[in-house]
């Protein structure tokens, strides 16, 4: 019976490590590529005006909140985000901040 | 004067050294004492020297840079026909060739700090050593809440939006 359980439990407990296992907590876990990536990445916010840093820094702590379905909605949206042309980007993010002015969105 | 005839008669072969013994001697002894001949001989002695001198630098010029750079090169081939790719035209090409590498792998990698970094010779900076997921996941942060609701964004039709900007 106890076994049964144990069973049960494997995949939430699969669920629940899968995004701790595939993201690199600590800079010493990082291979060169993401580190250079990092890197290039943290130019860009380096770069970026003061208030766009705020944002992205309060976007990561909710981002770190997310739970782990969420996570991997976000993922999936921004890998079909990716497939757009430019113009198609464009258009869907006038359609977005359209969207976030709305009153009853 | 006889003398003096004689002597006059040697000094071509006196100047050329071919003057010997006691031809010399005699020689050498009547300029000691006739001051018109060792004018004479004076003379075609300077002569004679300045003569040879156009000479010289007429049938031997004076090697230019040039030419001791092709006698250089030359001798160095000769003397090391294993190595003679290896000429200072060769380096100059390798430095440039390894310069320009140098320039746009540094470029295109964002300098040093691009390269070092990466390979962990270098420290990143603090705020991406307390935050590496941040700037991991840099991509999707930026754009956090669209993509958050990119679905109802999509489905969404906003009233001047023309059904066919759906897609």
């Amino acid at each position: 019976m106890r076994v049964e359980w144990r069973i049960l439990l494997l995949p939430l407990a699969l669920a629940v490590l899968r995004p701790a296992a595939t993201m690199a907590q600590a800079w010493q876990d990082l291979s060169p590529r993401q580190r250079y990536d990092a890197m290039r990445n943290y130019r860009q916010y380096e770069s970026a005006p003061a208030e766009k840093q705020q944002a992205i820094d309060e976007g990561f702590e909710r981002w770190r909140n997310l739970p782990p379905q969420e996570q991997e909605k976000v993922r999936r949206n921004y890998e079909r985000f990716q497939q757009l042309t430019p113009a198609q980007r464009a258009q869907l993010e006038r359609k977005y901040e359209k969207w976030k002015d709305r009153p009853n969105r | 004067m006889d003398s003096c005839r004689r002597v006059r008669e040697e000094l071509t072969a006196w100047v050329d050294g071919e003057l010997q013994g006691r031809s010399r001697h005699g020689f050498d002894r009547h300029l000691a004492t006739c001051e018109a001949c060792r004018a004479e001989a004076a003379l075609l002695r300077c002569a004679v020297v300045a003569q040879t001198a156009l000479l010289r630098r007429t049938l031997l010029p004076e090697p230019s840079v040039g030419l001791l750079w092709t006698r250089l090169q030359g001798a160095m081939q000769e003397e090391s026909p294993r190595y003679r790719f290896l000429g200072l035209r060769g380096l100059a090409l390798f430095s440039a060739a390894a310069g320009m590498t140098l320039v746009v792998t540094l470029g295109t990698l964002g300098g040093p700090a691009g390269v070092l970094v990466p390979m962990g010779a270098k420290r990143p900076p603090a705020k991406v050593q307390s935050k590496p997921t941040l700037f991991q996941e840099y991509p999707i942060i930026e754009r956090l809440e669209i993509l958050e609701n990119l679905d109802t964004v999509e489905a969404v039709q906003l009233e001047e939006e023309t059904p066919t900007d759906a897609g």
